[in-house]
């Protein structure tokens, strides 16, 4: 395995989303039902059931427009707040990346850098608020701090999506404090945040393609 | 009016309320609604997408209000904000109020006529009726209408005290203090009261410090009510005029201290001194000073010498290409075509035996009443332009009147209001940028100034009398904002700003005359549009790669009769000398529509647009067409020459272009006159049928030019010059974009090139899309060549197509246009 993602990785990844929210639609929704309103799964599935629909159009295009693509997909389809959110982190992202048609490990930090910041400027939510935001942030800096450490591209992403799911596993005794199940206050407490989990699953994807495990 | 947007998980909910809402306001109010998504089995859902498109439904410049019903719902209308054109933003406000008694309460505040402000206002208090009846405390800042004001009851009496009067923070302190009192509280200031409990109509009173000002209280609480009003007042109403000083009341509000907010106009920073303009209006004498007679006849005179200078003006605009401007002053001619205003003038000069100067002023200044009290923005607007031209007569009428524009060393020009025409009368060297304390974005001055490429803030209000002349500021075009006190940290940081731009645009400049190419090796010609020899000389230096429009109107006019086929040779010549061997497309007279000749007669039409215009004329004129494509050919035997015709629209049309030339050809060939045989010979694609019957056409062509300003406006049989139509007209249109789609692939599907030649050219929004549709040549004014070229640059080809291919995809224009902005979002 070399050390940068290609844009058929790239495809791949986004295709493999699509395939794994499909399929993970029912528990999405039922972690969302639990403090929020029982949508997540649909939400993701269908947006990036849209997602999949524009891939084959842009074969040709660079990564920057294939995410770019992604973002708006996701904010015209998906119908809950993480459309918007979601959305506006492919957007940000594609924006880090722009013509590129292969991602070197730290243009992956930058892409993850400018998405999150997105989420940040759209959602207005931080760490500790029960939200996607719980396991993206510790995500990057895992991936951040061991590429600067001078690991691998492969054990980079071991790490970041390690620190996700420990995110995912954080959000459970937190109180909401954004979003639907902020409405429940004491009463999200017990229960995993269903975007955090989404993300988890989303960024596991992009390791496994990454390390050739991922289906084409 | 206010319009009124509810978004809504459900798109049954948000039908509901606008129902319920339609119902109090009579259906007088526009409400859109944006509920649900797009998936018949989990229909519940926020979509982006939707709130964008409903509030394009109902938006204009006085704004539109959005509510919200939760969740989701807040950041898919923060998302579609930003989606939308960005000088809508400052008019599009979101409300936190309760969605279904919001959502009533703003729209009965908008029919009378609200401000966006009084109408969130409206809509935020909206839950106090509520509370009333249940026997809840009223939440502070509530405002609810109370029966008519009474005057019975006690009463205070007190001065204003606080430097900034009752703005909305002491409003809203009084407001909450009647509603806690069992009392009704009447406020009156001279003539006028206000409802206590009313927020809006106690603002509306306009207290200002040491105004008196009465309170009356009626009920059982009344006395109660006045003593916390008597301490309210010794607390200064709640003001702490001991610090700094902040805006002042109804503006839009500021991000931090020392910022003026208006209406961002023009984009781009200036830092420089405050050269402050004078409004003072014109002195007019009165008194007669020579026969009736001869006073009528200096007013006639005069108006018609504005006439003229306007027709000169609107000439010269269309020669540029210049629509915009070329609007306006259309705008300022049917001012004053209307007879109806010298008739009245005429009469009251002998009437009220007073000067032409002051019968015409009075006329004016009633004219702009009656435009100013239009309820249509818009028409309002145009109370500038109806002084502005007013103005004009009144400086041929009193010499000297006009005011001084020349500017000793570059500043930025600060006025209540600017004239469309003193707009365009700036020099860019000198003036770095206008503050006005009118205006909107829409305004003629907002459109120049942007022209101009001057950073421009209007609609600064009240917060403008705070600026002083010489008073150094810093002003950010882009975001509408003045910075009055502008912290040495804070110049810098703008400085640099300033010097990376230039910076970036003196790369541009360097390499802008190098030939484009995409970034995979694509070649993308890129040429400019020209009217004459004039224009010229420099336009290598501005990366010209030739000429790909050259209008010959501007020879044909100004004159008696028509030029000599020998004069014609030289003005094709110099262009073709200055472009030092690049291509020259130089296209056949374009008269008719609403290009006018003085000599060339053609009987007035009922749809000059779709009458006997382009083409359809010259093929008609032989002597003139004969003149024009001898003197085309033979400067082909010497330059590189290329012709195309205007608006061709069937093959016959192009077969008699071709027997003609035949004609010609022999002609020369029987006179031995040098021509060069396989000079290209192209044709404008600009009325629709030419779309539909490209393949026949391209096989007898070598290359076809896109003439996109006016094939949108045949397209979408919408006239670009038409404000209530001009939406139809945009570039983003989809049935656009298919057309050029269509035009290209049938060239290239022949070997035949295809250019596009109108103001889509020279977009930059559209180059990457344009490249997608397999264009190969872009030709524009002069000044936009360095920017285009900056982006053809930038964009690989397969990357353009792909995205294209998006783009062609999506089914309305705002997506487009939504998705053409969305790389920057
Ligand atoms: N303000 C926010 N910032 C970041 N993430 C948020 C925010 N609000 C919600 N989320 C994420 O979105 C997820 C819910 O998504 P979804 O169910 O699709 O939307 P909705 O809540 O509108 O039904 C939450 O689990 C949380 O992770
Ligand atoms: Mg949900």
């Amino acid at each position: 395995m070399s050390d940068v993602i290609t844009k058929a990785q790239v495809i791949t990844w986004l295709e493999n989303c699509a395939a794994l929210l499909e399929t993970q639609k029912a528990y999405l929704t039922e972690l969302d039902a639990a403090i929020g309103d029982g949508d997540h799964g649909l939400n993701m599935a269908r947006g990036f059931g849209k997602v999949k629909e524009k891939l084959p159009s842009m074969a040709d295009a660079s990564i920057g427009s294939i995410l770019n693509t992604s973002g708006m997909a996701l904010i015209s389809s998906v119908g809950g707040a993480s459309g918007p959110l979601y959305g506006t982190f492919f957007m940000r992202a594609s924006t880090a990346v722009q013509a590129r048609q292969e991602l070197e490990p730290m243009d992956l930090v930058k892409l993850m850098e400018q998405g999150i910041e997105g989420v940040v400027q759209r959602g207005r939510a931080e760490v500790g608020e029960k939200t996607m935001l719980d396991a993206l942030i510790p995500a990057l800096n895992a991936l951040k701090s061991q590429l600067e450490a001078g690991a691998g591209l492969s054990d980079a992403l071991d790490a970041c999506v390690a620190a996700a799911e420990a995110g995912v596993r954080s959000t459970i005794p937190l109180v909401a404090k954004k979003g639907r199940a902020s409405y429940l206050g004491e009463r999200s407490v017990g229960h995993q945040d269903p975007g955090a989990t989404s993300a988890t699953l989303i960024l596991g994807l992009l390791r496994d393609v990454v390390k050739g495990s991922g289906v084409s | 009016m206010i319009g009124i947007v509810l978004v809504s998980h459900s798109q049954k909910l948000a039908e509901g309320v606008r129902d319920l809402a339609a119902q109090m306001t009579q259906g007088q109010v526009s409400i859109a609604v944006a509920g649900g998504i797009d998936d018949e089995e989990n229909p519940i859902g926020t979509d982006p997408i939707r709130v964008m498109n409903a509030i394009s439904e109902v938006y204009s410049p006085d704004g539109v209000v959005i509510l919200m019903d939760l969740g989701s719902a807040l950041m898919s209308a923060e998302t579609a904000l930003d989606l939308l054109d960005p000088e809508w933003r400052p008019h599009l406000h979101l409300c936190a109020a309760p969605f279904a008694e919001g959502a009533v309460t703003a729209a009965v505040q908008a029919r009378i006529g609200g401000s966006a402000e009084s109408v969130m206002a409206a809509a935020n208090g909206a839950l106090l009726a509520k509370r009333q009846h249940l026997g809840i405390a009223e939440p502070p800042t509530a405002v609810v209408a109370a029966p008519p004001p009474t005057s019975a009851g006690q009463r205070l009496s007190l001065t204003i005290p606080n430097k900034l009067g009752i703005h909305a923070r002491p409003a809203a302190r009084i407001v909450s203090l009647a509603g806690q009192h069992a009392a009704q509280l009447t406020l009156r200031k001279g003539e006028r009261s206000a409802d206590g409990r009313n927020i809006n109509e106690v603002m509306l009173l306009d207290m200002r410090q040491g105004d008196a000002v009465e309170f009356f209280a009626d009920g059982a609480g009344a006395t109660a009510l006045l003593d916390s009003l008597a301490a309210l007042a010794n607390e200064n109403f709640g003001d702490d005029d001991t610090a700094a000083p902040t805006s002042p009341s109804g503006q839009p509000s500021s991000p931090e201290k020392f910022v003026l907010a208006g209406v961002a106009a023009a984009q781009g920073i200036a830092i420089a001194r405050v050269h402050l303009l004078s409004t003072h209006p014109p002195v007019i004498d009165s008194a007669l000073k020579q026969p009736i007679e001869d006073e009528q006849i200096a007013l006639v005179m005069a108006v018609n010498r504005v006439m003229n200078a306007l027709q000169a003006e609107l000439e010269k605009a269309k020669l540029r290409g210049d629509d915009t401007q070329a609007d306006i002053f259309k705008a300022h001619l049917y001012i004053l075509e209307d007879d109806r205003l010298h008739t009245t003038a005429k009469d009251a000069i002998a009437r009220d035996q007073v000067s032409a100067a002051a019968a015409w002023w009075a006329e004016i200044e009633a004219l702009a009443g009656r435009y100013r009290a239009a309820p249509n923005p818009i028409l309002q607007g145009r109370a500038v332009d109806v002084l502005d031209v007013g103005r004009r007569v009144l400086a041929e009428l009193i010499p000297g009147s006009a005011r001084s524009l020349v500017l000793d060393e570059p500043c930025i020009l600060a006025a209540e209001d600017l004239a469309p025409s003193e707009t365009s009368m700036l020099d860019p060297q000198n003036v770095l940028a206008i503050l006005t304390q009118q205006g909107g974005a829409t305004s003629h001055t907002a459109i120049i100034a942007r022209g101009m490429g001057i950073p421009a803030v209007v609609g600064l209000g009240g917060g403008f009398s705070s600026l002083k002349h010489g008073q150094r500021v810093v002003v950010d075009g882009g975001r509408g904002w003045v910075y009055t006190e502008p912290t040495d940290a804070q110049i810098a940081e703008f400085e640099a700003q300033i010097a990376a731009e230039r910076a970036e645009r003196e790369v541009l400049l360097t390499t802008v005359r190098e030939d484009a190419h995409t970034s995979d090796g694509r070649r993308i010609e890129v040429a400019a549009n020209v009217g004459g020899a004039a224009d010229a000389p420099r336009l290598r230096e501005m990366g010209a790669e030739g000429v790909g429009l050259f209008r010959t109107e501007l020879l044909f006019m100004g004159r008696a009769s028509a030029p000599t086929e020998e004069e014609q040779i030289l003005a094709y010549g110099a262009v073709a000398q200055a472009l030092e061997g690049r291509p020259i497309i130089i296209r056949t007279l374009d008269v008719g529509g609403d290009k006018a000749i003085s000599y060339i007669k053609i009987p007035p039409e009922e749809n000059p647009f779709l009458g006997y215009r382009g083409i359809r004329y010259w093929l008609g004129d032989r002597p003139l067409a004969r003149a024009q494509i001898r003197a085309i050919y033979r400067t082909s035997a010497q330059h590189n020459i290329r012709v195309m015709f205007p608006m061709v629209g069937t093959l016959e049309e192009l077969e008699a272009i071709h027997a003609f030339m035949r004609e010609i050809r022999a002609e020369l060939d029987a006179e031995c006159t040098p021509y060069d045989p396989t000079m290209q010979v192209g044709i404008m694609i600009e009325v629709p049928s030419a779309v539909l019957c490209a393949p026949q056409l391209a096989d007898k062509v070598d290359f076809f030019s896109i003439g996109t300003n006016d094939l949108t406006q045949y397209l979408m049989a919408a006239d670009r010059g038409n404000a209530r139509v001009t939406p139809l007209a945009t570039p983003f249109q989809p049935a656009l974009l298919t057309a050029i789609k269509q035009v290209v692939d049938a060239a290239h599907a022949r070997g035949k090139w295809v250019g596009i030649c109108g103001e889509m050219a020279g977009n930059p929004l559209l180059t990457r899309v344009l490249i997608g549709l397999g264009v190969d040549e872009l030709s524009m004014s002069a000044p936009s060549i360095a920017e285009v070229k900056h982006i053809i640059r930038q964009t690989s080809s397969m990357d353009a197509q792909a995205f294209a291919r998006e783009v062609l995809a999506l089914p309305t224009a705002r997506e487009v246009e939504a998705q053409l902005k969305s790389v920057s979002i």
